[in-house]
């Protein structure tokens, strides 16, 4: 039997759970489906070996936008969110490098490679915090539109003018190098300390299949002085029983104010009818009715499979056509019987208290990307690593750990075609391992269970195209008012009643929930719902 | 040009000869392609690569977006910052957007699209693809998936078309006859060693040899670098000054080589004489030369954007002879091991291996060779890092960033000292823009109480 909702959201993930709750708490009546039997999308705690909870996919918070946490009362629904405690750089030879929150510390560690870059370093970090405040512009807004000539958007574009302005001349001239440069080009214009430098470049090229030597790579470095946990400006952290808690508590707060959840309810279309939609059919057959259809789907996902190429219009088809989602990246989840110990470092140090980057120089990053590119994995990939059970005992049992290993590059596109990846995934993931087990002997014997998600897993479990992880690149051309097709980056569609709320709308992935807030509010004002 | 009447000095312009990209045995079409720039014109060569209009869709991108470049190019690059005056740059923006919203649009989407990824959504065909893409590589340090690797082709193919007849050295002739008609003293073997800075103001410049020369003002054609970190005394140059010229990136996408031949080179795949020539591969075989660029490898099979001059001016060469001159990309600056002999003649024998695989006789032809590695284009001809351009063309290094904020309208800080090189706005290459810009500041700046 039908039943009609003011909005029904595809897609249990966090964007579409915060969307729901902000929906729900303007008294709309709304109605979340997940396929899965699990909430959270690629933001999910599962236990996959008896004992050992995996943080599946994405691992840490720190784009979490503050005022979705506040608005949502994420901590009065459970969310607890621990800091990472510092930036490790295992090396072959010697002590490695290590970034502490104590600057006098990571003073000393830089100044092992080189004294200027030492004494850079926290200028550096001022700098781009500086960046990031504004950037924060573009990140809890809808996209500027450039082209615009309507008076509000023109009064976006001079607001957005002004504060360009009132940066100062030389933090205006950085902000325009981020916006161009490579994140390598970048580094090199304030370090010479490859080992410094490698680390840093890495967070330009997560999640995008690109080099730390493209263009348009360094912007994303802001990313990681964008962090911010419970309001106040810090690095990265985890939450509390792995990223799944960060959806159940968003799930939590969207139930309090009256949201209805379903997983395992699968929708199989969205119906659209004279240009408009009017609900969705579930898998099952089962009908549902509803004003608005919000997608926290891929882009290409929601309109090429659940709506039908026929119910668009051609410009806006071959602008989701050559919308790029190329999956670059894997995930490796370890269950281990002990500590990782590291030959730089040996021993529990706090050392492992913070991410862990197999980043040893530039050319290792380069030639990873280099080998990607013509569709193979990374003989030796780049790897950022987190044991969140030393954290969070609650991960795993007494004495014993989880680890994450991001890995990159893992192209989705393989030369022998995608679906060559299942009988690749086993060696894939010896590769990894063995890439962490030439700074960290032992480790092989301390695993007692792998999972290991390729792009082609990812894409089949999690509904993410191609396996990326952003639900689209972060890259310059698809980014802020071409997100994910120009004219449409604003939560709208072609379809009538039917809006985004996902990674591949403004301002984009990473666990941040802007998109899904910044969705509900532009129906909200738009009185769509 | 006009304006120095330089067709009295013998100066004529002509279109660009047709692009050829000859086939290697085996291959569709087996005859090879010639790429017209007139879409009707190229239509029956491409209809063979069942090209579905897809070239002509291209060229009419970039024939529609010219007037918007070309609009920007011929424009002083605006003053940002906090005291910046708001309005040329509302004027500029506004010059843009009445041009249509769509196509500002659709070129901010390109500019920083891979020239890979712009192409492949007009040309299925891989030579042809490559064939387009490498005019993207030229002055850059990028490979053909590269992101803005299409912005730099867009450019590069909207200020194309129109080329000199003789080639770039009938410029320098046209040009230095029409300076020394308007009595400007031209001393050649004169290598300035410094340019004297007094108290923040030019004073003139100190020969090898060391005849000093007084002058109010001095205009370099040298690079950013050169000028001010080789030839102005540390102490006078501004810090912030020294960090923008520091910060350019001047690494060569590639080397020059010289070929005189004994005939006209004999192509398997169709029997013509070409002028205008790539030899390339498909796309990634472009991108492995720059991978091996990158990590300071020669390239295994280095792509080649060749010319024929002798082909339109049988002058150049003595009768039935012919010179070939060639872009060799994939070229690190300094690969590992230096440039040993073994390395120059490994890379000569490569680029002649490419050549051979389509002219398999060409190599036997060769009478000289002459290759010129970025190292040796850096000691003979003065420019930082043996780079064709004073500087690689990258989103950032263009416009107001070329080479950056405070030098890119070709005055700097030093009083009277001037920019007018390929380092500056609006981009290297012979053109002559930088120099007729840094001109007008003199005058201007004459003209200023």
């Amino acid at each position: 039997m039908a039943r009609r909702y003011d909005a029904v959201i595809v897609g249990g993930g966090h964007n579409g759970l915060v969307c729901a709750a902000y929906l729900a708490k303007a008294g709309r009546k709304v109605l979340v489906l997940e396929r899965r039997s699990v909430l959270g999308g690629a933001a999910v705690t599962e236990e996959r070996y008896p004992g050992f909870r995996y943080t599946v996919c994405s691992y840490v918070v720190s784009l979490l936008r503050p005022w979705i946490w506040r608005d949502l009362e994420l901590a009065r629904f459970g969310l607890e969110l621990i800091p990472l405690e510092c930036s490790f750089t295992p090396h072959l030879d010697g002590p490695g490098l290590c970034r502490w929150p104590d600057p006098d510390r990571t003073r000393e560690e830089i100044a092992r490679f080189s004294a200027r870059d030492a004494e850079r370093y926290p200028v550096f970090g001022q700098t781009l915090g500086r960046l990031a405040r504004f950037a924060r512009h573009f990140v809890d807004q809808p996209a500027p539109d450039p082209a615009s000539l309507r008076p509000a958007d023109l009064v976006q574009m001079l607001g957005l003018g002004r504060a360009l302005r009132d940066l100062g001349d030389d933090d205006l001239e950085l902000q325009r190098k981020l916006a161009t440069m490579s994140a390598a080009d970048f580094l090199d214009e304030w370090f010479e300390s490859d080992a410094l430098k490698a680390p840093m470049a890495c967070s330009g090229i997560i999640g995008t299949f690109l080099g730390v030597r493209s263009p348009g790579t360094a912007y994303v470095l802001l990313h990681h002085y964008m962090g911010e946990i419970d309001g106040a400006s810090r690095a990265w952290g985890l939450a509390r029983g792995g990223n799944g808690a960060v959806s159940e508590a968003i799930a939590a707060s969207a139930r309090h104010h009256g949201a209805e959840i379903r997983t395992s309810a699968p929708v199989a279309r969205i119906v659209v009818k004279g240009g408009k939609t009017t609900g969705v059919v579930l898998a099952s057959g089962e009908e549902i009715d509803a004003k608005a259809v919000v997608s926290g789907c891929e882009p290409r996902l929601t309109f090429l499979k659940l709506v039908g190429e026929e119910h668009l219009p051609d410009p806006f088809v071959a602008g989701l056509r050559r919308y790029k989602a190329r999956g670059s990246s894997g995930k490796v989840n370890l269950a281990l019987d002990r500590l990782p110990d590291f030959t730089s470092r040996p021993g529990a140090g706090m050392h492992l208290r913070g991410d862990i980057a197999v980043a040893p120089s530039i050319d290792y990053l380069e030639r990873a990307y280099d080998e990607a590119k013509y569709g193979a994995f990374s003989r030796r990939p780049y790897l950022n690593v987190v044991v969140p059970s030393l954290l969070d005992p609650s991960m795993a049992p007494p004495g014993k750990h989880v680890m994450s290993i991001f890995v990159q590059y893992a192209p989705y596109a393989l030369a022998e075609g995608p679906e060559a990846w299942p009988s690749q995934r086993e060696a894939f993931g010896d590769t990894v391992v063995d890439t962490l087990a030439e700074y960290c002997p032992g480790l092989k014997e301390a695993v007692l269970h792998r999972q290991v998600l390729t792009p082609w897993d990812l894409e089949q479990e999690f509904g993410l195209t191609e396996g990326n992880i952003f639900h689209g690149e972060l890259t310059l051309d698809q980014i802020l008012f071409q997100r994910p097709v120009a004219g449409f980056a604003r939560y709208r569609t072609p379809i009538g009643g039917l809006w985004l709320c996902g990674s591949g709308a403004h301002p984009g992935g990473g666990v941040m929930g802007a998109p899904g807030g910044l969705a509900a509010r532009a129906m909200l004002q738009q009185a769509a719902v | 040009m006009e304006a120095l009447q330089l067709q009295q000095h013998g100066l004529a312009f002509r279109d660009r000869p047709p692009l050829f990209l000859p086939a290697v045995p085996g291959e569709t079409p087996g005859s090879g392609l010639l790429v017209h720039d007139d879409p009707v014109e190229a239509r029956g060569e491409l209809q063979v690569v069942s090209d579905d209009g897809g070239y002509a869709r291209w060229r009419g991108f970039v024939d529609e977006i010219r007037p918007t470049v070309t609009e920007i190019l011929e424009a002083p690059p605006p003053l940002l910052g906090h005291d910046a005056p708001l309005m040329p740059l509302l004027e500029q923006a506004w010059r843009v957007r009445r041009r249509g919203a769509a196509s500002m649009i659709e070129a901010l989407k390109v500019a920083t699209m891979s020239a890979e990824d712009w192409l492949l959504e007009y040309v299925a065909h891989p030579r042809l693809r490559a064939g387009l893409a490498l005019g993207a590589l030229v002055g850059t340090f990028m490979g053909p998936r590269s992101p803005q690797s299409a912005g730099v082709l867009l450019l590069r193919e909207a200020i194309a078309g129109r080329e000199i007849v003789g080639g770039p050295a009938r410029l320098a002739e046209a040009l230095l006859a029409g300076a020394r008609q308007r009595e400007v003293t031209i001393r050649t073997s004169a290598p300035v060693e410094e340019i004297r800075v007094e108290g923040g103001a030019v004073r003139g410049v100190v020969l090898r040899g060391g005849e000093t020369i007084d002058a109010p003002v001095v205009v370099s054609g040298l690079d950013p670098r050169r000028t001010l970190l080789d030839l102005v005394a540390p102490t006078e140059l501004p810090p912030r000054v020294e960090d923008e010229v520091r910060a350019l990136r001047t690494r060569a996408p590639s080397a020059k080589l010289h070929l005189a031949l004994s005939k006209a080179p004999e192509f398997t795949c169709r029997e013509r004489q070409f002028e205008r020539i790539r030899v390339a591969g498909d796309t990634v075989r472009i991108e492995r030369a720059f991978d091996d660029a990158k990590h300071r490898r020669l390239p295994e099979h280095p792509p080649l954007d060749v010319r024929v001059p002798s082909v339109a001016d049988p002058t150049l060469a003595p009768p039935g002879h012919h010179v070939l001159s060639a872009h060799v990309f994939g070229v690190p600056y300094a690969p590992d091991g230096g440039w040993s002999a073994s390395a120059r003649e490994q890379l000569l024998d490569r680029a002649l291996a490419v050549l051979a695989e389509v002219a398999p006789s060409l190599p036997k032809s060769v009478v000289a060779a002459e290759l010129l590695v970025p190292p040796e284009i850096e000691a003979r001809y003065g420019v930082t890092g043996g780079h064709p351009m004073h500087g690689e063309h990258a989103l950032d290094q263009l416009w107001v960033g070329r080479p950056g904020p405070l030098l890119s309208r070709h005055a700097t800080p030093i009083r009277g000292l001037y920019l007018g090189c390929g380092g500056t706005h609006p981009y290297g290459g012979a053109s002559g823009a930088a120099g007729v810009w840094a001109a007008r500041r003199v005058v201007d700046a004459a003209g200023a109480p």
